[in-house]
C-alpha cells in the first residue's frame, strides 16, 4: 500500500462531495437550454478546478512532509495518532448530519470570484472552491500525504484522491442524479464510517507497532 | 411499438432457464475456455511467483522463485522471495541451506529449519533481506517466504 | 399483447402435473449427476427422499400459488445441508474446519461467489486473480465459479440471493423463527450499506491485493472454513467474524424478521442489485388492484418495497424476488413481471417463466448437498460415525 490508497479514500467519500456540492453548483452552472457538449464542458471545467486545487494542496503537503516532518519513530507516532483522531472524525462525519459549508455553494462568492466573465470562470471557480472544502476525508488525506515524506508521491496521492472523488461527477448529465442524491449521500456516509474504521485500525497499528 | 418488445421479452425470459442449464451442464467446457484468458492466473502474492531456477545442494533440491514486489500500479518497495525445499528422498528433519535469490553469486540469506518442531531461523546476509514471512510444510516439501526490500539504488 | 391461454396452475391439478414434467426430469438429472447410484439401500433411499422433496416443493409452489413459503423451505435446507456437508468434507480432508499456511501456499482455498466483488478491479489492472485458489481444478475452482456467477446474474439477477445463495438461507431461516418481530422498526436506510461495503472491499482489495472481505468481514466463515489462529491479527479477524455472524445472521434476523445480513451488509447482494437493472425479471404492482395497504412494505425482508415503490408500480432494484410480498398481498396485485410486457397481464405465464430458472437454480445448489447429507445422517444413525 502507498500513495494510491488516495483513490480508496476519494472513492469512499466522493459521493458525499457530490451530494452536498452538486445540487447547488451543477444546476447553477448548467442552467437551461444547454447542449450536452456544453454540459460536459462545464463539468470538465469544474473538475479541472478541483484538480488544480488538489494538486496545489498535494504539493504543499508534500513540501511539509519532506522538509518539516522527517521520518522517525516520533513522526510515525504523530502520523498514527493523527490517523486515529481523524478517523474518529470521519466516523462521526458519517453518523451525523454535519451542516458543513460547501465552499462552492455561496452564489455570491462565486459571482465575486468570477467577476464579469461567468461563462468559463463560474464552473472553474466552483471547482477550485469545492476542491478546498475542509472536511474530515480531506484532512485525513492531508495527514496521509504528509506521511509519505515525498513531494511527488504526495501530489500523486492527491491526484488519485481527486480521481476517487470525481468518479461520481463524471456520469452526471445522464444518471437521473437528482432522484438518487439522497441515496448517494447515504452510501457516502456509510462508506465514510467504514473508511474511518479502516484508518482507525491503521492508525493504531502505526502508533503502537 | 409495445408489441415489438413483448415477443423478444418472452423469448429472453424463456432462455433464462436454458442459460441456467448451460451454465451448469456446460461448466467444464466454459470454465476451461475462461481459464485460457490472460487475466486468469493467480497473483504471485498467492502463487509465490515464477520459478527462476532449481538446483541441488547437499541432500536438498532447492527451487528459487522470482522475487515478488506486486502492487496494483507499478511495483511495491516491499516484497518477498519464495524458496521451496525438497529432500532428494524425503524431507530431512533439520534443514540448513544458504540461498542466493538473485543469482549474483553472493549468498543472501541462510535458513535453519527444524521441520519436526516447525522452527525456522533466518540469518540475513543481505540488507535487503529482512524477515521470515511464512515457513510451512506443504505436502512433501517445505516452503519459505522471506521478506525483501526493493533495491532502489541501481 | 395478451397471450390467450391461461397458464395458471393454482388449484388446477392437471396443469400442475403437466408443468411438473420438465422439473421431474431436471431433478432426476441434477440429483443423480447424470449417473444414478442405486448400488445400496442407503443410496436409493437418499435419492428418493431428495427427489420427492424437490418435486413436492415445486408441486406446492405451482398448486397453491404460494411462492415464498416453499422457496424458503428449500432455501433453508440448502443453507443447512451445504454447511453440514462442506464442514464434514473439510474435516475428512484436513482434520478440522481451519485452513493453515500450507493450504494458502498451495492455493487450495475454494472460491466463493462473494470473492468476485473483490477480484474485478485487480483483474483489470494487474491481469491476475487475487485469491489463493485453483484456476480450473478441484472443488469451486476460480474459473468454474466465475462462469456460474455470470450465468446466474444474467438469468435471475439478484434472484440468486433468494434462490441459490448457500448462505442466505441462514438469515432467511432465522428471520422466520418468531411469529412477530421484537424490533418492529428498522430504518430502511440501512439497505444502502451493502453498497458502501462493496465500495470499500472492492477498493481495499485492489489496493492491498488481498480479498479483504474474506479476511476481515465475512461472517460465513463460522459455518464453512476459517484461518487457523496463529497470531493476534488472525485472532482479531476471528472475533470479528464470530460477532458478525451472531449479530447479523442470527440475532438481528430473529428480532427483526428481516434478512439483516443480506439486506444491510453483503457486498455480493449490492453487486447483484446492479444486474437486476438489466435482468428480464422483476416485480410488478398492478395499481388497479392495489389498495395501498402497504402490507408488502412491512413483510419485505430486504427493504426493497417502500410506499414510493408501490406508487411507481414496481419493487426497487435491490429486490431478491423471494415472493414474500406476492404471497402477502391480499388483493393479488403483485406479480413476477417480465420487463417489456404489460404489468397487469399474463401473470401466470410470467410466474412460470420466472420459477423455471430460479427453482432449477435452487435444485442445482441444494440437490447434491441434500443427497449427501441424508446419506451421512443415515451413516451416523447406523454406524455412530459420520466419517
Amino acid at each position: 500500500m502507498g500513495y494510491y490508497d488516495g483513490i480508496l479514500l476519494g472513492l469512499s467519500t466522493g459521493s458525499v462531495c457530490l451530494a452536498y456540492c452538486g445540487p447547488v453548483l451543477i444546476p447553477y452552472m448548467l442552467g437551461e437550454n444547454n447542449t450536452i457538449s456544453r454540459n460536459y464542458l462545464d463539468v470538465s471545467l469544474f473538475l479541472a478546478g478541483r484538480l488544480a486545487a488538489y494538486i496545489a494542496i498535494g504539493f504543499i503537503t508534500g513540501v511539509l512532509g519532506k522538509f518539516l516532518l522527517q521520518p522517525s519513530p516520533l513522526s510515525s507516532m504523530i502520523t498514527g495518532i493523527s490517523y486515529i483522531v481523524l478517523s474518529l472524525l470521519l466516523i462521526l462525519y458519517g453518523f451525523y448530519q454535519f451542516k458543513e459549508v460547501c465552499l462552492g455553494r455561496s452564489k455570491s462568492r462565486m459571482d465575486s470570484a468570477s467577476g464579469k466573465n461567468k461563462t468559463i470562470l463560474v464552473p472553474l471557480t466552483g471547482g477550485i472552491l469545492t476542491g478546498l472544502n475542509i472536511c474530515p476525508p480531506f484532512v485525513l488525506a492531508i495527514a496521509k500525504a504528509a506521511a509519505l515524506h515525498n513531494i511527488t508521491k504526495s501530489t500523486v496521492f492527491f491526484i488519485l484522491f481527486f480521481a476517487g472523488t470525481s468518479v461520481f461527477f463524471i456520469p452526471l448529465p445522464f444518471l437521473g442524479f437528482f432522484k438518487r442524491q439522497q441515496v448517494l449521500r447515504t452510501i457516502g456516509k456509510f462508506a465514510a464510517i467504514l473508511s474511518g474504521v479502516v484508518y482507525l485500525y491503521k492508525g493504531i497499528m502505526i502508533t503502537f507497532n | 411499438m409495445k408489441h415489438l418488445t413483448v415477443i423478444p421479452a418472452y423469448i429472453w425470459a424463456f432462455s433464462c432457464t436454458l442459460i441456467i442449464l448451460f451454465t451448469f451442464m456446460g461448466n467444464p467446457f466454459l470454465a476451461k475456455k475462461l481459464a485460457t484468458l490472460p487475466f486468469m492466473k493467480v497473483n504471485p502474492v498467492f502463487s509465490g511467483g515464477d520459478i527462476t531456477r532449481s538446483y541441488s545442494q547437499d541432500s536438498l533440491v532447492i527451487t528459487v522463485y522470482k522475487p515478488v514486489f506486486e502492487s496494483l500500479i507499478g511495483s511495491s518497495n516491499h516484497g518477498f522471495v519464495q524458496v521451496k525445499l525438497a529432500g532428494v528422498n524425503q524431507l530431512p528433519q533439520i534443514i540448513h541451506c544458504t540461498i542466493d535469490y538473485d543469482a549474483d553469486s553472493k549468498a543472501d540469506f541462510c535458513l535453519n529449519i527444524n521441520t519436526a518442531s516447525n522452527e525456522t531461523k533466518l540469518e540475513s546476509l543481505n540488507p535487503l533481506v529482512t524477515a521470515i514471512n511464512v515457513s510451512s510444510r506443504v505436502k512433501n516439501y517445505w516452503v519459505v517466504r522471506v521478506n525483501l526490500e526493493k533495491n532502489t539504488r541501481r | 399483447m395478451e397471450i390467450k391461454s391461461d397458464y395458471s396452475t393454482t388449484g388446477n391439478l392437471r396443469k400442475t402435473l403437466l408443468m411438473m414434467i420438465p422439473m421431474l426430469l431436471l431433478t432426476f438429472l441434477f440429483i443423480s449427476g447424470g449417473k444414478p447410484d442405486f448400488s445400496n439401500k442407503v443410496n436409493v433411499f437418499a435419492f428418493l427422499l431428495t427427489f420427492l422433496f424437490f418435486n413436492w416443493l415445486f408441486f406446492m409452489i405451482l398448486f397453491t400459488g404460494k411462492t415464498n413459503r416453499y422457496r424458503k423451505t428449500g432455501f433453508i435446507v440448502l443453507a443447512l445441508f451445504f454447511s453440514f456437508t462442506f464442514i464434514l468434507n473439510l474435516i475428512q480432508m484436513r482434520g478440522s474446519m481451519t485452513f493453515s499456511d500450507n493450504n494458502l501456499l498451495s492455493c487450495e482455498i475454494p472460491f466463493c461467489h462473494i470473492v468476485s466483488t473483490m477480484v474485478i478491479i485487480p483483474a483489470v489492472v494487474t491481469k491476475t486473480i487475487i485469491f489463493p485458489g485453483r484456476i480450473n481444478e478441484g472443488f469451486a475452482s476460480i474459473s468454474s465459479m466465475l462462469v456460474i456467477i455470470t450465468g446466474i446474474s444474467v438469468a435471475v439477477g439478484r434472484g440468486f440471493c433468494s434462490w441459490g445463495c448457500f448462505y442466505g438461507g441462514w438469515d432467511d431461516g432465522c428471520s422466520g423463527i418468531l411469529a412477530k418481530p421484537l424490533i418492529k422498526k428498522v430504518n430502511p436506510v440501512f439497505k444502502w450499506m451493502p453498497f458502501a461495503v462493496l465500495l470499500i472491499v472492492a477498493l481495499s482489495a485492489a489496493v492491498t491485493l488481498s480479498p479483504t472481505y474474506c479476511m476481515w468481514l465475512c461472517p460465513f466463515k463460522t459455518i464453512t472454513e476459517y484461518q487457523k489462529v496463529t497470531n493476534l491479527e488472525v485472532l482479531f479477524q476471528t472475533i470479528i467474524f464470530l460477532i458478525l455472524f451472531a449479530g447479523l445472521v442470527l440475532v438481528l434476523p430473529i428480532l427483526t424478521k428481516k434478512r439483516i445480513q443480506c439486506a444491510t451488509f453483503c457486498p455480493m447482494g449490492a453487486l447483484l442489485s446492479f444486474t437486476n437493472k438489466v435482468n428480464i425479471f422483476g416485480l410488478g404492482i398492478d395499481k388497479d388492484k392495489c389498495n395501498n395497504c402497504l402490507n408488502c412494505t412491512k413483510v419485505c425482508p430486504t427493504f426493497s418495497i417502500t410506499a414510493k415503490d408501490v406508487e411507481k408500480g414496481k419493487s426497487d432494484f435491490t429486490c431478491t424476488k423471494c415472493g414474500k410480498c406476492i404471497d402477502a398481498c391480499s388483493k393479488k396485485a403483485i406479480h413476477y413481471h417480465i420487463k417489456g410486457t404489460p404489468v397487469n397481464k399474463n401473470h401466470s405465464l410470467n410466474r412460470i417463466l420466472f420459477l423455471m430458472p430460479s427453482f432449477t437454480l435452487l435444485l442445482i445448489f441444494t440437490g447434491r448437498p441434500l443427497l449427501n447429507g441424508i446419506e451421512l445422517i443415515i451413516k451416523l444413525i447406523t454406524t455412530g460415525s459420520l466419517i
